[in-house]
């Protein structure tokens, strides 16, 4: 029998950036939205047009590249919005709107103080209006699973007459339970008017640790669309895991007979690995599939037990989402070829990367660190990815500590290209460090989290360095990573400024950006 | 109607430090304890019956006086004596005995299914002499014959057993089938009603949580979990999820309740991480900063 597509809804670059401090720079959001496409995922969100300039240029740039994927915009039920979401995928092959609007009696009441009918009369117009310049319209009702379902029949039942495609179901809360969310798909797909022509969609969140257990539950209840995140990043607990439900349906295709994903499983582990460079948000160790233990037992040993052990417990192979067993790669005599070839490998785009100074980079690495393993080489290209021209460039640093001294940082900067010197003490050497650059920077955000790992084992390996800061109630996080972790720390201070600065220029519509299902 | 209880039954200090890469000191593993009692928590497993457990297990059995103690045992006589002697001083000792049941895995030990049913009465029989607290859990019972797992369950249940646990070891199981194992069993197993039906499972596939709570749906009335989700690979089901959807959603679990005490629940999670080492990701539901920001 031919199994039924469930197609892959990647949200990352619209509901997922809302994880705090996930912020992407456009060229940032090209780099996954090229990544997605290797995915081989079925639609991308891009983003929400119409609330800002920055999120309307990155939906431009990823309709403009995306070949097979529909490239969507989100839009709320006005004029504006869809017009704003329609001019940002004019030019991709797939074009497509996703227009939203809240249908439970607690959101209408006190976000939009709307009457259920207004509500309704909306969602027709705007997907009526949209109809005009688009085919491919998908209708969300925010809050589904806190409607009224036979609100949800008629709303839904509207929205097809006037011209959605898909329909969407949202667990915007995080509040459902998969065996009630799954009888709601089956509920609706009963009574909806037209129900059996569209395609509908599962949305979840993971307040209670159930999005992935949801959107199995919609599936086998008629759901041929999820959507989802790359490594399960969102707000609060997150959105559903991307790599989870792929690799849910895979691995249990015994049970799951009836359908399949179009998702290019191998690209899983260069995905998650290259998102979380790009956002600084670091993959938990036992987070499934993707996590540094979920394949743990496998890195280097081979003893006979741990093999048995292996087989016996192991119920994917690491392989399937591209993870190598064979991890070593490349060291100091490593060539350009070798470089390349292995980024090719991994799956990693590395169209708009500055390739003579990543393999500057990698081979100053190279010196000071003999095994340079594939995640390296993931934050060396993540790092030479032309990004917006920094505002704030890190030219020189200085620290010096010892028991009888209080730590001390003297720091160089370029700001807009001027070189600038000024030197701090603090309470430790990264403390000095950061007030050094804070007073070039001229600002002082509130440093909310710091953190290191390691990117590989040794002592040798890089030194991965994530912090938190906040200004103005803006958070972003910034990220760097070196073999001195003080260095380290510079940088990944640094990066957050940069995107601090970034956001200043395409600043978000307050409020706007955290909307939607 | 009053409420069934499903018992917490916490592994954080068994299954959740096994190859987990942290390493506890003994006062640590006592502290831990005793967080877990202030959770009020109905059982703690505080180790597993090897040779370099006895010491440990014996100095954290004396400081726990709430919940039931157990300690992990393989069918040996060897591994169960000392898990007696861990457990020798707690006001309420346990243990909890396990063998393989999935043919799979049984290759994996050279016994047959014979073998093994009769290996598991005889210790289940040895054990009920010496304690009353006996768990029996089937390793890999959602990839092992339900027929089997009904024979074998119905001779512990003879043999003395008071939990019987139905584990998803590798952690492939579904909500569905796991739901509907439960429902199986406690249907054709002998005296099914007399002893509590426990549900262990890992996270492979991010189901840990909902498999539990399938399982509770159809009967189960123990959930073995451990703090933060710790364990190996993608970890164990996580207490502070299981008992907070349970008690956000009580209009859907209309038929149980936990007896945890919740607001020790961010304090726990907290203490286990700094000890560890290992973080707890921004965005874990219940306890991650994210959600907290909120």
């Amino acid at each position: 029998m031919e199994r039924e597509l469930v197609k892959i809804f990647d949200t990352t670059l619209r509901d997922g950036e809302q994880s705090p401090g996930a912020t992407m720079n456009i060229e940032e959001k090209v780099m996954i939205a090229r990544q997605l496409e290797k995915l081989n995922v079925d639609v991308i969100e891009a983003g929400f047009a119409a609330s800002s300039d920055g999120d309307f240029e990155s939906v431009q740039r990823v309709a403009e590249l995306a070949t097979h994927p529909i490239v969507l915009s989100l839009a709320r039920t006005k004029e504006a919005d869809v017009v704003r979401a329609v001019k940002a995928v004019e030019k991709a092959k797939h074009p497509g709107i996703h227009i939203f609007i809240a249908t439970s009696d607690i959101h209408l009441k006190h976000k939009l103080m709307m009457s259920r009918q207004e509500a309704l009369d909306a969602a027709v117009w705007a997907v009526g209006f949209a109809k005009k310049y688009l085919d491919y319209i998908e209708f969300s009702a925010e809050d589904a699973s806190r409607t009224d379902p036979e609100y949800l029949v008629q709303i839904f039942g509207e929205a097809i007459k006037a011209g959605a495609v898909t329909v969407n179901v949202p667990d915007t809360v995080g509040y459902a339970i998969p065996h009630q969310y799954g009888a709601l798909f089956k509920f609706l797909r009963e009574k909806v008017p037209g129900g059996n022509k569209v395609t509908w969609s599962a949305h979840c969140h993971n307040d209670l640790g159930l999005a992935v257990a949801n959107s199995l539950a919609a599936i086998e209840n008629g759901a041929r669309q999820v959507e989802c995140t790359i490594n399960g990043i969102g707000e609060r607990a997150g959105n559903t895991s991307m790599e989870e439900v792929v690799m849910a349906l895979k691995t249990r295709e015994d049970v799951f007979a009836h359908v399949k994903t179009n998702v290019a499983a191998e690209q899983i582990y260069s995905s998650s690995q290259l998102l979380s460079q790009v956002t600084g948000l670091s993959v938990p160790q036992n987070k499934p599939i993707v996590g540094a233990n979920a394949f743990a037992h496998e890195a280097g040993i081979h003893q006979d037990g741990v093999l048995k052990y292996k087989l016996t417990y192991e119920i994917m192979q690491p392989q399937v989402i591209g993870l190598d067993s064979n991890r070593l790669v490349l060291g100091k005599h490593s060539g350009r070829h070798a470089f390349i070839d292995r980024l090719k490998h991994l799956g990693i785009d590395y169209s708009g990367t500055d390739m003579n100074k990543a393999f500057e980079r990698f081979k100053a690495l190279a010196d000071k660190k003999k095994n340079v393993y594939d995640e390296d080489l993931i934050a060396i290209v993540t790092e030479e990815t032309v990004r917006l021209p920094d505002k704030y460039e890190l030219v020189y640093l200085n620290v010096t500590s010892s028991s009888m001294a209080v730590p001390h940082a003297t720091v160089k900067m370029k700001v807009n290209g001027e070189e600038s010197l000024d030197s701090a003490s603090g309470d430790g050497m990264v403390d000095a460090c950061y007030k050094a650059i804070a007073k070039i920077a001229g600002i002082e955000p509130k440093l909310e989290r710091y953190a290191v790992k390691s990117i590989t084992g040794g002592t040798d390996a890089q030194g991965e360095v994530t912090c938190l800061i906040r200004e103005n109630g803006t958070s972003v996080n910034g990220q760097g990573s070196h073999t001195d972790i003080i260095m380290a720390s510079a940088l990944a201070f640094v990066n957050a400024l940069n995107k601090l600065a970034h956001r200043e220029r395409y600043g978000h519509q307050a409020g706007l950006h955290r909307e939607g299902p | 109607m009053k409420r069934d209880k499903v018992k917490i039954f916490d592994t954080t200090l068994r299954d959740g430090l096994r190859n987990s890469g942290a390493t506890l000191s003994l006062e640590q593993k006592v502290r831990v304890a005793q967080q877990l009692e202030q959770l009020d928590v109905d059982a703690i497993e505080i180790g597993f019956g090897g040779p370099l457990e006895i010491e440990s297990m014996r100095s954290i059995a004396e400081a726990v006086t709430g919940p039931v103690v157990f300690g992990l045992s393989r069918v040996n006589r060897k591994d169960m004596e000392r898990v007696f002697q861990g457990v020798a001083q707690a006001r309420k000792p346990g243990i909890n005995i396990f063998i393989p049941t999935s043919d799979s895995f049984l290759t994996k030990v050279r016994m047959s299914r014979q073998q093994a049913l009769d290996t598991a009465v005889s210790a289940v029989g040895y054990a009920k002499e010496r304690l009353d607290h006996i768990a029996f859990s089937a390793q890999d019972a959602s990839r092992s014959d339900p027929d089997y797992l009904v024979q074998i369950f119905g001779e512990v249940i003879r043999a003395g057993a008071t939990t019987v646990s139905v584990p998803d070891s590798t952690g492939q199981a579904l909500p569905r089938q796991f739901g509907a194992l439960y429902k199986f069993l406690r249907k054709h197993v002998a005296n099914a009603k007399t002893v509590t039906w426990s549900v262990h499972c890992h996270n492979e596939l991010g189901l840990a949580v909902a498999n539990s709570l399938a399982a509770i749906e159809n009967g189960a009335r123990q959930v073995e979990c451990t703090i933060n989700g710790i364990g190996e690979r993608a970890g164990n089901t996580s207490l502070e999820e299981v008992v907070m959807a349970l008690r956000t959603r009580e209009d859907a679990f209309t038929k149980v309740t936990t007896g945890i005490v919740a607001e020790q629940l961010y304090a726990t999670s907290q203490l286990l991480s700094q000890m560890t080492n290992i973080t707890v990701s921004i965005n874990k539901p219940v306890v991650g900063a994210n959600v907290l920001r909120h």
